[in-house]
């Protein structure tokens, strides 16, 4: 099963993924693994992964570095993805793939087949400004990408500073 | 409290006008005796999130009305500051967002009750 979840920033986003992972992983008795995406260049990074770690302390997840290619030999787990906004810009900007768009759908979907993946994404597409040529294609293919990931999806939830607003599925 | 947010010019203060019968000058970028407060945005960046969080504790559970735009929508900006204020904004808004009996979100002019 597919969740997905988005919002800009400062939204409630990551908090509320990381409670639907850990009742998933409740209901099921299933281990809880974090797919971090982020990859720290500087101090502010660093701030960033310590305020998420402390948030997901003594929730039982399991750490697992994934900046690049994200990986697909887990089963019966509950996989916490965060986020996709930055797994697809190491795709396309540090690592150069070919074709993100579909690495990172067969990815998520090879996943889910035997693991419930949780996904955090980013809503980049509302601030009516012009890109660059490379910030616009990275607009274009996220879009891209959660709009396929949405119809895979059981559950899509946008926070909305907290408040979770279903356009797809029942809450879990 | 009841908490309005919405994007940039989407007719906010047009639906708080309308819906609750407020009249002009109860309408103010401020924490006075104004019933509406409105770019609460504004606030943020001019005093910084805790004297704002801290006003808002103290109206949090009397009638008023808190207007904002959202604003963390976009691509992450470059600038660190920029990137502090969006994150700042959205922590003031998750906080009055659990504290408010009412969100609406308002788009194109329409209000849809979130909470």
């Amino acid at each position: 099963m597919i969740c997905l979840f988005s919002g800009g920033s400062g939204s409630g986003k990551s908090e509320l993924a990381e409670r639907c992972a850990v009742r998933l992983s409740q209901k099921k008795g299933a281990p809880l693994l974090y797919f971090a995406t982020m990859r720290v260049w500087d101090e502010e990074g660093e701030r960033r992964v310590q305020k998420h770690r402390a948030m997901r302390e003594g929730r039982g997840f399991v750490t697992v570095e994934s900046p690049s290619r994200l990986r697909t030999d887990v089963k019966d787990s509950v996989v916490l993805l965060e986020c996709l906004s930055n797994r697809l810009a190491n795709a396309m900007f540090g690592d150069r793939e070919a074709d993100p768009v579909s690495l990172i759908r067969g990815e998520i979907e090879f996943l889910s087949r035997e693991n419930d993946v949780v996904i955090v994404t980013n809503e980049v597409f509302s601030d009516g400004q012009d890109y660059e040529r490379e910030t616009a294609e990275y607009i274009r293919l996220l879009g891209r990408l959660n709009c396929l990931l949405a119809q895979a999806a059981q559950l899509v939830v946008e926070s909305v500073y907290g408040i979770p607003v279903v356009h797809k599925g029942e809450l879990v | 409290m009841i908490l309005v947010i919405g994007g940039r010019s989407q007719g906010k203060t047009q639906y708080v006008m309308q819906n609750f019968g407020v009249r002009e000058e109860e309408i103010a970028c401020a924490f006075g005796k104004n019933k509406v407060i409105v770019h609460l945005e504004k606030l943020i960046r001019d005093q910084g999130a805790e004297r704002v969080l801290k006003s808002l504790e103290e109206r949090a559970d009397t009638d008023c009305i808190v207007c904002c735009d959202e604003v963390g929508m976009g691509v992450v900006p470059a600038d660190a500051g920029e990137r502090a204020y969006r994150d700042e904004v959205g922590r003031v808004l998750c906080h009055a967002a659990q504290r408010a009996s009412r969100v609406i979100r308002v788009f194109a002019g329409l209000g849809q009750v979130i909470k």
